[in-house]
């Protein structure tokens, strides 16, 4: 490693040190004042001891449900899509992208008009099993949460564990079948040894984003009980009690960093996997039973997961009569929301724009230095401090509650101001993303390509703009735009810090959904999904020209 | 590779602009009070929402004295004390309207807010002037009243007592004491009824809800939408069903416990440097013309005794009172919640 390129990474290293590691610090400090001036922790240690154990239980509880029911859901799925070739194949691994493109916000108003009592579900079935039973308030029950969350998180362990499934060979099956195993025998044998990190690091994957649930939680947790995350909400809107956010935040990130040496060990070991066997097999075409099961496995995902998707779009456009009268359609919802009191409509679509979009420059510009200083750091010694470190700061967001980011922001922030700490906060969120695809089509490039640029008498310097910067532009730009969609659809940010002054699309979309205006609420979130949703589509379209 | 060229150039671009020249920025970082032409005004969602009277109230005061009305909303109730004591941020409004009788004491305590001489006090109802110093005033009231949906084919209850029979399984709802302000209300209501033995009430009564919601405008939506038959509520309601839906419906219950009263105020910061103008508004707001807009929005009684009432609230009765107050108002609300929280 020259000298030159040793400082530009450490100078690289202490940018995202910097820009993750203050805002952590500065709310430490404003919550250790807050407790010592007497003003944090009244209740005596005990209470406040168990208040932090028994939202601690639940946490770990509904996460522990809700990816078993996810990972149910998914591993159906996940074993037709790599084994057979069917219509909507490609369209159930796409789905994956659900949880990502659309916040959760979008998914609970979909559920609760979709599920809840007049909802579209509960009246079908009763056309057929005639008026409605005695209606228990499932959706706000423990298991209805489950519900939300696993039908959320489920198309991620169809997407990550088809990948996997679908380079394991049927070889060491029907070898173990010859030696006179039964089925199933052979399948633990033969496959399962195999699968099971794939079906590990996808449960891992969902218990992290169960664990961190909170607009999910704050929606129809109510009686259940309330995670984490929800607490330190609590503790930070209705309490002012900083202190006692910061336990619940420690508590939260030791756990979560478990949870997270956990995924990075069987990341490793699915690795192996993939390297045992490099190719994927050919896909085979149902036949007789086998396709009946396919069928029934997408009508159950349209019937319960794209159904609620869908009820969003048509109760976006059903106008709702005040004087009794009957039901219209047409775009009375959104000309109310742009033309009512305060026109809220337009406003939040232009502040989600611009907020987000900053945020998105700024996470991409923090991720590019921190993918790139990853990548030279690996090159010239693999082992060393900085890539460890980077790779350690990269999981940071996923450990911390974006609550603290906001907060610890906030207070960096000179005069208070809510919406640098929103940009700033949400940027700390995004860069990851950013740094990781960087990162993965960086090492994609073939070293051969640039050796031949170098024999072909290019600097390393042209060498690099010509090769690397070409090949990794269009993931750049792809990641960018993940950026702004995981920014613009967060509603996490926004609540924690109890934005009054600037409304964004998320924001009103919770103030709708939470004052039961559905339809104006579906015609909000419309918008927000087309949002959110094009910038994947632009993003397919990168990957594409790429 | 051009399209993919083209593409980076206009995402470069866009967040160029966006950085460049930024007028959420800019409006996040003005001065709240620029040459004393806006009131900032902080109050809760359902105030400023478009059924509240916030719209209506800007309009007229900007008429009447050419001044502009700025209302933010901090979610519901608790979160607005919360924002309003939170030492770490400084207040940066005018006027605080939304804080209810329960919270007084503790607003008061904390010296925010002025001394206010305002000539329309002399019209207000006298047991409404909870703060003799003036400094938070009474704009409006009402009584809490659980609502019942006389179609569910459930019976009504006739009093706290009777909500934990097991007849009432999961069929109410409440709102969470330590975040909305009825929520807080009907904590006072049961510590009113049962004094000491009011844990061992809401112990009693946890089967017999169906969901404990974070504000008002979430649990009365889930109780309109049909998701249960009883709702904690206000006693006027059955007037914005006669008004709006023309129906009868939905019913408030008399208690023979009594019920407790929910009285809102309103007062002007020390820190406001628009002191004159924010109580003129505060004076306004008493007015009665200002409060004929309340009765239909906020579904309260105006604080004024001349201003005159909508033929809506012909079908609101007014019940016998409960002198209600909630005991520790920092503990007590997390207690109750942790009991409904923790119980099946």
């Amino acid at each position: 490693m020259t000298r030159r390129t040793s400082i530009l990474l450490y100078g690289a290293l202490c940018v995202i040190l910097i820009f993750s590691m203050s805002p952590l610090a500065a709310f430490s400090k404003i919550a250790l004042e807050n407790a010592r001036g007497g003003a944090g922790l009244s209740e005596p240690p005990a209470t406040f001891l168990s208040t932090i154990m028994r939202s601690l239980r639940f946490t770990v509880l509904q996460s522990l449900a809700s990816t078993a029911l996810a990972v149910a859901i998914g591993l159906p799925g996940a074993w037709f899509a790599a084994r057979f070739r069917f219509a909507g194949r490609k369209a159930l691994l796409a789905l994956a992208a659900v949880p990502f493109c659309f916040p959760p916000i979008l998914v609970i108003l979909a559920f609760i008009l979709y599920y809840g009592r007049e909802g579209l579900l509960s009246s079908i079935l009763s056309l057929f099993f005639g008026p409605r039973k005695q209606y228990q308030g499932f959706l706000y029950s423990f298991w209805g949460l489950i519900m939300v969350h696993a039908f959320y998180n489920f198309p991620i362990a169809v997407h990550q564990i088809s990948a996997l499934w679908i380079r394991i060979p049927d070889t060491q099956m029907e070898a173990a079948k010859t030696l006179g195993a039964g089925k199933l025998r052979a399948f633990r044998t033969g496959t399962l040894p195999w699968l099971l990190p794939g079906i590990a690091q996808a449960s891992g994957l969902i218990f992290l984003y169960c664990f961190f649930s909170f607009t999910t939680v704050l929606v129809f947790g109510g009686r259940a009980g309330a995670t984490i995350e929800v607490e330190i909400y609590h503790a930070l809107r209705y309490q002012s009690n900083y202190a006692l956010a910061l336990a619940f935040s420690v508590v939260e990130t030791l756990c979560a960093l478990l949870g997270i040496l956990m995924l990075t060990r069987i990341q490793g070991r699915t690795r192996k996997s993939l390297r045992d066997f490099g190719r994927t097999r050919e896909l085979a075409s149902p036949k007789g039973i086998q396709l009946f099961f396919i069928i029934m496995y997408g009508i159950f995902i349209v019937l319960f997961f794209i159904g609620p998707l869908l009820s969003i779009v048509i109760e976006a456009f059903k106008v709702p009569s005040s004087m009794g009268g009957t039901t219209k359609f047409g775009f009375g919802n959104f000309t109310t929301l742009i033309r009512g009191f305060q026109a809220p409509l337009l406003g939040a679509i232009l502040s989600t724009v611009r907020l987000s979009g900053l945020a998105a420059v700024l996470a991409t510009v923090a991720g590019v230095i921190a993918g790139l200083a990853l990548f030279f750091a690996e090159k010239a010694n693999k082992n060393g401090v900085v890539p460890k470190l980077i790779e350690v700061l990269q999981w940071l967001p996923m450990a911390v509650s974006s609550a603290i980011f906001a907060y610890g922001w906030l207070f960096l922030s000179t005069d208070r101001v809510a919406s640098i700490a929103l940009v700033a906060a949400q940027a700390v969120i995004a860069w990851p993303f950013v740094s990781r695809a960087l990162y993965a089509s960086l090492r994609a490039i073939d070293p051969r390509v640039r050796e031949a640029a170098k024999t072909l008498g290019a600097s390393p310097f042209r060498a690099f703009m010509t090769v690397e910067l070409r090949t990794i532009l269009p993931s750049i730009a792809a990641a960018a735009a993940f950026a702004f969609s995981i920014t613009a659809g967060d509603v996490n940010v926004p609540l924690m810090l109890g934005m009054g002054e600037v409304e964004t699309l998320p924001l009103l979309l919770y103030r709708l959904t939470a004052a039961y205006r559905f339809n104006e609420a579906c015609a909000a979130g419309l918008v927000l999904g087309l949002m959110t949703g094009l910038v994947f589509l632009l993003k397919e379209k990168v990957i594409d020209v790429a | 590779m051009m399209r993919t060229r083209q593409f980076i150039a206009i995402f470069l671009l866009v967040g160029g602009l966006f950085t460049a020249n930024n007028p959420v920025w800019a409006q996040a970082n003005a001065q709240p009070n620029p040459a004393g032409a806006e009131l900032v005004i902080w109050t809760y969602d359902s105030f400023m929402s478009e059924w509240g009277p916030a719209g209506q109230i800007a309009e007229a005061f900007q008429k009447a004295y050419g001044a502009k009305l700025r209302f933010v909303s901090k979610g519901d109730g608790g979160a607005l004390l919360s924002a309003l004591l939170d030492g770490t941020k400084k207040p940066n409004a005018d006027i605080i309207i939304g804080l209810d009788n329960r919270q007084l004491a503790k607003a008061l305590q904390s010296g925010l807010f002025v001394p206010l001489s305002l000539k329309n006090l002399a019209d207000v109802q006298k047991n409404l002037l909870l703060d003799p110093t003036n400094r938070l005033v009474p704009y409006d009231f009402g009584q809490f009243a659980f609502m019942w949906d006389s179609q569910s084919g459930v019976e009504p209850p006739r009093s706290l007592e009777d909500l934990t029979k097991p007849l009432y399984r999961k069929k109410i709802i409440i709102m969470d004491p330590r975040t909305s302000t009825p929520g807080l209300g009907f904590l006072a209501w049961t510590e009113a009824a049962y004094k000491e033995g009011w844990k061992n009430y809401w112990k009693r009564l946890s089967p017999s809800i169906l969901a404990m919601t974070p504000s008002w405008d979430t649990g009365y939506g889930l109780f309109t939408k049909g998701e249960a038959p009883l709702a904690l509520s206000y006693s006027i309601d059955p007037a914005y069903h006669k008004a709006y839906e023309n129906t009868e419906r939905y019913k408030a219950l008399q208690f023979t416990d009594g019920h407790p009263m929910q009285i809102e105020f309103a007062g002007v910061l020390v820190s406001s440097p628009n002191r004159e103008l924010a109580q003129k508004f505060v004076d306004f707001l008493l007015s009665a013309e200002c409060q004929a807009f309340l009765p239909e929005t906020q579904w309260m009684f105006p604080s004024n005794t001349k201003a005159k009432l909508p033929a809506s609230f012909s079908v609101v009765s007014k019940y016998p009172a409960l002198n209600a107050e909630v005991g520790d108002i920092d503990r007590d609300p997390s207690e109750a919640a942790n009991i409904l929280i923790s119980s099946p």
